[in-house]
């Protein structure tokens, strides 16, 4: 009997159930005393976890025992029971020779360790540390993270072996050869592992970490931050006036402001704003969140090219981030910038020869809402009995929609009288003109639904969004592209059906929650988490993303024109992406793996060199404001922390470590950047410290966040 | 514990994914591995270039390419009628007159540029080409024989681009034409592909690995001055290409920075260096269109500094989507591209490569011929295509113009949307054939070819 038979991990689980007596002792260590660290060894297809530094030294030197490498799997144990009132102490087992699997196992779980003591196959050999154990619903406690246990049984007995993974993402990728057996240990955080878990959130819900920000995350913990955030007043656009669109020479040649046709023939002045806000302002998590969703539904200035239009659709965003879904469909479908866009604007009903226009029908379900393949919750694709995916529409079901969306007109222009094609204005929402509208009945919507001739065209829309609405690829259409702009590119689909369950449901009975979505997204075991090494995990910082970061963790203070301007030469012109589109798809492959990585769609050998140009001007340059711009204040970034560090390079490049990087900065990594810090003179303490932070932002530990 | 076993965290990071870090590295340098196992390639003058225009969005065909003769005209404005807006008046098209056809067409007025090639025989037109999974019937379509995700930009784009319409594709036929042609080029190790658009799927190959250029302004670092702390400096750029991280991510950043820093030496003089002999014959051409493929023809022009004996060339221009005041905006794009490709074209006329050098567009797909509220037209299929050079057997229609009646023998649906008559597989290989890939190795560059009747469409000589 192997100890993983089925009876034996049901009496572990009935075990937990009845829960585990706390007994309490004085805390002697505030730290984890011990570091349990996995080696592989690839002859025997085997993983090896041990908390004994002479053990780990020694497969470390190779010459005892060959051909077991480090993986960069640790997580933190007690080293002594004393050190952690309540602890339990975790029994080490090695497979008998002769009849047991050639494999260590570990249980905390004190009647399963009993049990495979009972086992004559398996040879007790320590307490090996102390750690603690889950509560009855398998959770562990806040200070901790769960130890995630899978069996790999192997062709024969020899070859079984299990690992002990903290890393959710990693521990289910083992699923198919292995079995997975769930949550067996709590391994207790360092302040360390805490602290970068930290960052990594403001990695991801935030334009970029701040040390101030660091210090309040600690201080009031993650749930809490978050409160925060979703409670936080909005930022807002500058509101531009009113422009005739098309008579840019003639309007500029009269109006006062000698910058007329930058300013509101163009969105210079909302490229600011986004970056001013993105590096200064407070509601951090609704700026990314409005990014994340306005690349979602796309608009773009190659066609909008007004200010006062796209100001007002990209407030769009910050207002609805945390609303509900439907909502923002509605308030995005009656735009008048996403009308133009998108031609739902002035389409008409059926004359003659002329069709609907198909146009927002389209997009709106192949882009903004469901995609073109039926999707599983989990975001994968459902297959049909050949084995081949189902598109989620067709051809009659575009037109259907196409006919939905006739009547609708521009928003009166004052001072011109309301007619059925009012001129081109962006001040406000679509206006319907009901004579312009189908009123036949129109279908097939999704799921054949058929709506009925003769309802006001409000009603007709109001029942085509929400036909879209409630079909079931929305959660994971949604949720899988909000996690890929926030987290990481290619999430596993265990990830976007748990975000896609706080889509459908959440936790109220309401669907369509944004700021339920956003909490599942950041909260998620997949986002947390202090060290992620599947190789396949995180994403490239967009340049946005990429700029703002630099420029907050130097605390610079901006006026945004810098950064705006740089778009075009890193591949992402703000506001301006190439088609609705967006600047890149979800979709990309980054070419020769099987990883998708979106960003990289954007990333090549030109735009590559403009990054280190970029971190070459910030960091090395004066980016003095502009003469042309009432207000211009430049970019300063603040260089004095790390100048005061920079009499000890190793202490300087720590700090980088920690604030851009969650300390992961490989020994490699450090020795080069030191030697490169060597080469300044001490006695220039800024331009060490320009030198460490251009050579941590430009390099790939930076550039791909995870 | 057994013993004693090799050390193997490559493996590791297989078992947990996918290629390594490094691998992806060396996928980079594949080129560079090849420099040095072929010392000699083939004879002087031996040079070839592919130059894709990729129009983004989905051109109208329809009103590019429309028949002038009564009939055929009259077919064309019983659907565009003068009331939907998007009507090109007959006495305002530009009149070509195929080789061997009995029927005149007109071109749309901005093309004047490509009536005179057409008339000089330079410039052939590929009609009805498209995306086919199988040479198809009005029947099989209603059976459900068509590409995957029709009507869909985004796939219909990629389809074009991979020359495959029955499956998701990681590569695209540029990529694995420049996989099959890749040795001619070891002598210098410069990359078949210069992208002036990114890493698209159609540069995308096995092993290929394009190269990207800026349209405009320098290819290198900024802040090297020449001191030791700047020297310093650069050297642990480079050191820290070189580290992996564990993450394919970072490597593939990593990897795509190190071709960077590799050809920026070669490639920034081409671009910002003065004394370009063709350079002049784009002046007053200010479009991104006609920046692209100055370009282009400077990276020619350098081919002794490069060292390339075959390259693609990947150029595009966007927003061909008109779902809405068609006329208005294709007139403007196609202004654009009609004196950009003539420029183009007497820039290889200067440099000697007219008949080495061979332009082709692609595109989405075309338009419906049903006009669309707002005096545009929405996503359809078939679509007519242009190929520019002396290599061309110009002045001629390729394929087979489809009718231009709703719902009539031509259409999929009953909005003028093309069944295509040729093939992306069949037009590509027709350019590969030429660009020098063996029978052989077109077979696996188009994998659904044999499905057809021909693999030479033979527009070219």
């Amino acid at each position: 009997m192997r100890f993983t038979d089925r009876d034996v991990i049901r009496t572990y689980l009935q075990a937990l159930a009845l829960g585990t007596c706390a007994m309490s002792f004085p805390a002697l260590a505030v730290e984890p005393t011990g570091t349990a660290i996995e080696f592989y060894n690839a002859g025997l297809n085997h993983y090896f976890t041990t908390a004994y530094p002479d053990e780990a030294a020694m497969l470390d030197a190779g010459t005892q025992v060959r051909g077991w490498s480090r993986t960069g799997v640790e997580f933190k144990v007690w080293a002594r029971a004393e050190d952690r009132a309540g602890s339990v102490p975790v029994c080490r087992f090695f497979g008998t020779p002769g009849s047991g699997p050639d494999s260590h196992f570990y249980t905390a779980n004190a009647q399963e360790c009993a049990l495979v003591r009972q086992n004559p196959k398996w040879t007790f050999e320590s307490i090996a540390y102390w750690i603690d154990l889950p509560d009855a619903s398998g959770k562990c406690a806040a200070d901790t993270t769960p130890v995630y246990r899978s069996f790999y049984p192997g062709k024969t007995v020899s070859e079984s072996n299990h690992r002990f993974l903290t890393d959710l993402t990693m521990h289910q990728k083992m699923a198919g050869a292995s079995i997975l057996e769930g949550v067996v240990m709590c391994s207790p955080l360092s302040s360390t592992q805490v602290e970068a878990d930290v960052v990594r959130l403001l990695e991801q819900a935030t334009f970029g970490p701040q040390a101030a920000l660091v210090a309040r995350v600690q201080a009031v913990g993650i749930p809490a931050f978050l409160d925060e955030q979703f409670a936080a007043r909005s930022s807002r656009y500058p509101a531009a006036p009113y422009v005739p669109v098309g008579q840019q020479a003639t309007f500029c040649a009269a109006d006062p402001d000698p910058q007329c046709g930058r300013d509101y023939y163009s969105l210079f002045l909302l490229q600011n704003a986004f970056f001013r806000n993105a590096i200064e302002g407070n509601d951090q998590l609704r700026q990314r969140v409005a990014f994340a969703l306005s690349q979602i539904f796309v608009t773009s200035g190659l066609d909008i090219n007004v200010a006062y239009g796209m100001g007002a659709y990209q407030q769009i965003f910050l207002d609805g981030a945390f609303g509900n879904f439907e909502s923002l469909m509605t308030a995005v479908t009656l735009s008048s910038v996403m009308g133009d866009y998108l031609n739902m604007v002035n389409n008409d009903k059926p004359a003659g020869i002329v069709a609907p226009n198909e146009n927002y029908a389209r997009e709106l379900l192949q882009l903004f809402t469901i995609g073109v393949w039926e999707l599983a919750s989990d975001g994968t694709k459902v297959l049909d009995a050949a084995g081949q995916p189902i598109p989620s529409y067709d051809q009659d079901t575009i037109e259907g929609f196409a006919h939905v969306f006739t009547g609708w007109t521009y928003p009166v222009l004052t001072g011109v009288p309301a007619r059925a094609h009012n001129p081109k204005n962006f001040l406000g929402e679509m206006v319907a003109v009901a004579n312009n509208h189908d009123t036949a009945a129109k279908g097939p919507l999704l799921n054949d639904i058929t709506l009925p001739a003769g309802a006001p065209m409000q009603t007709d829309l109001a029942a085509a969004l929400h036909n879209v609405f409630i079909h079931r690829n929305v959660g994971p259409f949604i949720g899988r592209q909000l996690i890929q702009k926030l987290v990481t590119g290619d999430p596993s689909p265990q990830y976007v059906a748990r975000v896609a369950s706080a889509f459908n449901d959440n936790g109220q009975g309401v669907r369509g929650d944004l700021k339920a979505v956003i909490r599942a997204v950041l909260v998620d075991p997949e986002a947390r988490g202090a060290v992620k090494l599947d190789p396949g995990y995180g994403k490239l910082r967009e340049p946005a993303l990429f700029m703002a970061a630099a420029a907050r963790a130097v605390d610079a203070r901006s006026d945004g024109v810098y950064f705006g301007a740089q778009g075009d030469s890193l591949g992402q012109r703000l506001f301006y992406p190439a088609s609705v589109f967006n600047y890149y798809p979800p979709t990309y492959v980054v070419p020769g793996t099987s990883i998708i990585g979106p960003e990289f769609a954007i990333q090549n050998a030109s735009t590559a060199i403009n990054r280190y140009n970029f971190a070459n001007t910030f960091a090395f340059g004066t980016i003095a404001p502009i003469t042309t711009l009432a207000g211009a204040t430049g970019t300063q970034p603040d260089w004095s922390g790390l100048t005061a560090l920079a009499s000890d390079p190793n202490a300087l490049i720590d700090r980088l470590d920690a604030l851009l990087l969650h300390r992961t900065l490989g020994a490699g990594a450090r020795a080069k950047i030191l030697a490169a810090i060597a080469a300044v003179p001490a006695t220039d303490p800024l331009a060490r410290a320009r030198t460490a932070f251009y050579l941590i932002v430009t390099s790939s530990s930076f550039q791909v966040e995870r | 514990m057994k013993q004693p076993q090799h050390p193997d965290r490559r493996a590791f990071l297989r078992r947990a994914g996918a290629l390594s870090a490094l691998g992806l590295a060396s996928r980079f340098d594949a080129l560079g591995a090849l420099a040095t196992a072929h010392a000699q390639g083939t004879p002087a003058g031996d040079y070839k270039a592919l130059v894709c225009v990729f129009m983004f969005g989905g051109n109208d065909g329809n009103n590019t390419i429309i028949p002038i003769d009564t009939a055929g005209y009259a077919q064309y404005a019983a659907v565009r009628t003068a009331a939907s807006g998007i009507q090109l008046a007959q006495a305002s098209l530009l009149p070509i007159m195929p080789l061997r056809s009995s029927r005149p067409y007109g071109l749309h007025p901005a093309l004047s540029e490509l009536q005179v090639l057409f008339g000089e025989r330079k410039l052939a037109v590929l009609a009805n080409v498209g995306t086919l999974v199988q040479p198809t019937t009005p029947a099989q379509y209603s059976a459900g024989v068509r590409p995957l995700s029709l009507y869909s930009h985004s796939d219909q784009q990629a389809q074009w681009q991979s020359a495959v319409s029955n499956a998701a594709a990681g590569t695209g036929w540029g990529g694995r034409l420049a996989d099959k042609i890749q040795s001619l080029n070891a002598g210098s190790g410069f990359p078949v592909i210069t992208s002036l658009d990114g890493t698209v799927l159609f540069t995308t190959g096995s092993s290929s690995v394009p190269l990207t250029i800026p349209v405009s302004g320098s290819f290198a670092l900024a802040g090297y001055t020449g001191n030791a702390a700047a020297n310093a400096r650069l050297a642990a750029v480079n050191a820290l290409l070189a580290e992996d991280t564990g993450n394919i991510l970072a490597g593939n950043a990593n990897a795509i920075s190190a071709q960077a820093l590799r050809l920026s030496a070669t490639v920034n003089p081409i671009l910002t260096g003065g004394g370009s002999a063709i350079a002049p014959l784009f002046s007053g051409l200010t479009t991104n269109t006609a920046k692209q493929l100055l370009q282009v023809a400077r990276m020619i022009e350098a081919r002794a500094a490069t060292g390339a004996r075959r390259q693609i060339f990947f150029v595009q221009l966007g927003s061909f989507d008109t779902h809405n005041d068609q006329l208005r905006r294709q007139d403007a794009l196609l202004r654009e591209l009609s004196p950009a490709l003539k420029a183009f074209y007497d820039a290889t006329v200067t440099l000697g490569v007219a008949s080495q050098v061979t332009t082709f567009s692609l595109s989405d797909f075309a338009r419906t011929l049903q006009p669309a509220s707002g005096g545009g037209t929405d996503h359809a299929w078939g679509n007519h295509h242009f190929v520019l050079g002396d290599a061309v057997k110009g002045g001629d229609f390729y394929g087979e113009y489809p009718q231009l009646i709703l719902g009539g023998p031509s259409d999929a649906e009953r909005e003028g949307r093309w069944i295509p008559t040729s093939s992306v597989d069949q037009y590509g290989a027709t350019l590969g054939r030429w660009f020098g890939v063996s029978a052989a190795d077109l077979a696996a560059v188009f994998p659904n070819l044999p499905r057809f009747a021909t693999s030479d469409l033979g527009f070219l000589a």
